[in-house]
């Protein structure tokens, strides 16, 4: 606890540095960036623009991890259906973030629904590797001992299959999250007239730096508690059973 | 109690996965039980490892009563490792779970694949006397298979053996007084009938 607060304290000091010899135009020190924090919480604009950002973030990762995780889990437990799917698994993985966004937009309107479609399709590729990663390391031992057993398909998944994947769901949410947060930017700043990405886009036109870090800390620390209130016990109450390292 | 016999590789474990449904891909036809109600006792314990001792039991049995099931892990052992969870028991304990499991599923066959496999002589011999009289007591009828002559010997009431490529049924042994306690002579009497089916 006292390196991690250490290490944060230099951090800070090191920012403080970087902008007395850069200056306060292109880095703006700490106090600076924090007081417009509070001047944009005070106004209600900040709190609504994080909002609306991350309404956005939670639907799309929801879409994503639903949809990845059911494609990935088929393809993990069917040789046939991977096959079938895995080309067009490469293409959509290679497929840069930017034109799925600008595709998204031109087909379907600047509209919400275009906008996390495109987030939850960058997303997609990446939990079905993930989930399908899972599902192939599924040992096949319990799977016979379900079959003969007899254990009905609700069973077989909530105690013998979902207790596998868990650790996979867990490492797709953790990287989903931050990947999708940093997407979502992209498509506030081409498209959406409000939210985080939308805000930093309007003060990259007017140069002004504080703002741009000031949501950009504001949201990491939205992201850093859902990791640690959320993501972080999800993944210590999956593994409990798991003998822990010293 | 039926065992099975034969060297590594003449199809035993492929036998027992086509009698237990796992394996379908075959020809011919498996007649004799009518609700293919198996316990299985596999190879590997196959223990659900974030499920604790008790609740990989409860799986395949969620009616049984609290009495019930901890009469079945007195009678095994297991008494003090209800609590436990499967990676903190040692390999015996682990199968001595599985076979809890596949009795609590109140089999119409009990199936045992090679019960005692990579367990020191000492525990193999209580774990398989322990086997015998729960069998015994709840008069069921089981397939063993096992490469370990003297096992078979000492729990079953015949054995048939299997031998070579093709594989095909070699001989059947009935054993004249099984479990009960056999001189060296006898046991080797019997060694040496099993080795004319190999021949």
């Amino acid at each position: 606890m006292f390196v991690r607060a250490l290490s944060l304290l230099a951090f800070v000091a090191v920012w403080q540095l970087a902008s007395l010899g850069a200056g306060a135009r292109l880095l703006p020190p700490p106090a600076e960036v924090l007081a417009l924090l509070v001047e944009e919480a005070k106004t209600g604009s900040l709190l609504a623009n994080l909002g609306v950002t991350l309404l956005r973030v939670l639907t799309a990762f929801a879409l994503a991890m639903i949809l990845g995780a059911l494609i990935g889990l088929t393809m993990g437990r069917s040789a046939r259906i991977d096959r079938a799917a895995d080309s067009w698994l490469v293409i959509l993985l290679n497929l840069p973030a930017l034109v799925v966004i600008v595709l998204c937009y031109i087909w379907f309107g600047l509209t919400e629904a275009a906008a996390i479609l495109a987030v939850a399709l960058n997303k997609i590729p990446n939990t079905i590797v993930t989930i399908r990663e899972g599902a192939r390391a599924a040992d096949r031992g319990l799977d016979d001992m379900a079959q003969v057993f007899q254990l009905s398909r609700w069973t077989t998944f909530r105690q013998v299959l979902l207790p596998q994947l868990a650790p996979y769901l867990a490492a797709a949410s953790r990287s989903g999250l931050s990947l999708i947060w940093k997407i979502v930017l992209v498509v506030e700043l081409l498209g959406r007239p409000n939210g985080v990405g939308f805000e930093i886009g309007t003060a990259f036109q007017l140069f002004d730096v504080a703002r741009i870090l000031a949501y950009a800390f504001a949201f990491i620390l939205v992201m850093l508690a859902i990791e640690l209130l959320l993501v972080q016990p999800f993944e210590r109450y999956t593994t409990r059973w798991r003998p822990r390292p010293a | 109690m039926l065992a099975l016999v034969g060297p590594s590789g003449c199809g035993k474990t492929t036998l027992l996965r086509m009698i237990a449904g796992l394996d379908r891909d075959f020809d011919g036809e498996i007649t004799g039980l009518s609700d293919r109600r198996i316990g299985m006792v596999f190879q590997e314990p196959n223990l659900l490892p974030w499920r604790n001792v008790e609740e990989n039991v409860r799986l395949v049995a969620p009616d049984m009563t609290n009495d019930a099931l901890l009469d079945l892990l007195a009678n095994l052992g297991l008494a003090d490792h209800r609590r436990h969870f499967p990676g903190e028991l040692s390999l015996g304990l682990a199968r001595r779970v599985a076979i809890a499991r596949a009795l609590a599923y109140r089999p119409q066959l009990l199936v045992l694949d090679e019960p005692f496999a990579s367990l020191d002589r000492s525990l193999a011999i209580r774990l398989r006397d322990d086997i015998v009289k729960l069998v015994v007591d709840q008069r069921l009828t089981a397939l063993l298979v096992s490469h370990d002559l003297d096992d078979a010997i000492a729990m079953a009431d015949r054995i048939a053996v299997m031998s070579g490529t093709p594989t095909r049924f070699a001989t059947e042994i009935g054993i004249a007084n099984p479990r009960s306690a056999m001189t060296a002579a006898e046991i080797e009497a019997i060694k040496a009938e099993i080795a004319k089916g190999f021949a």
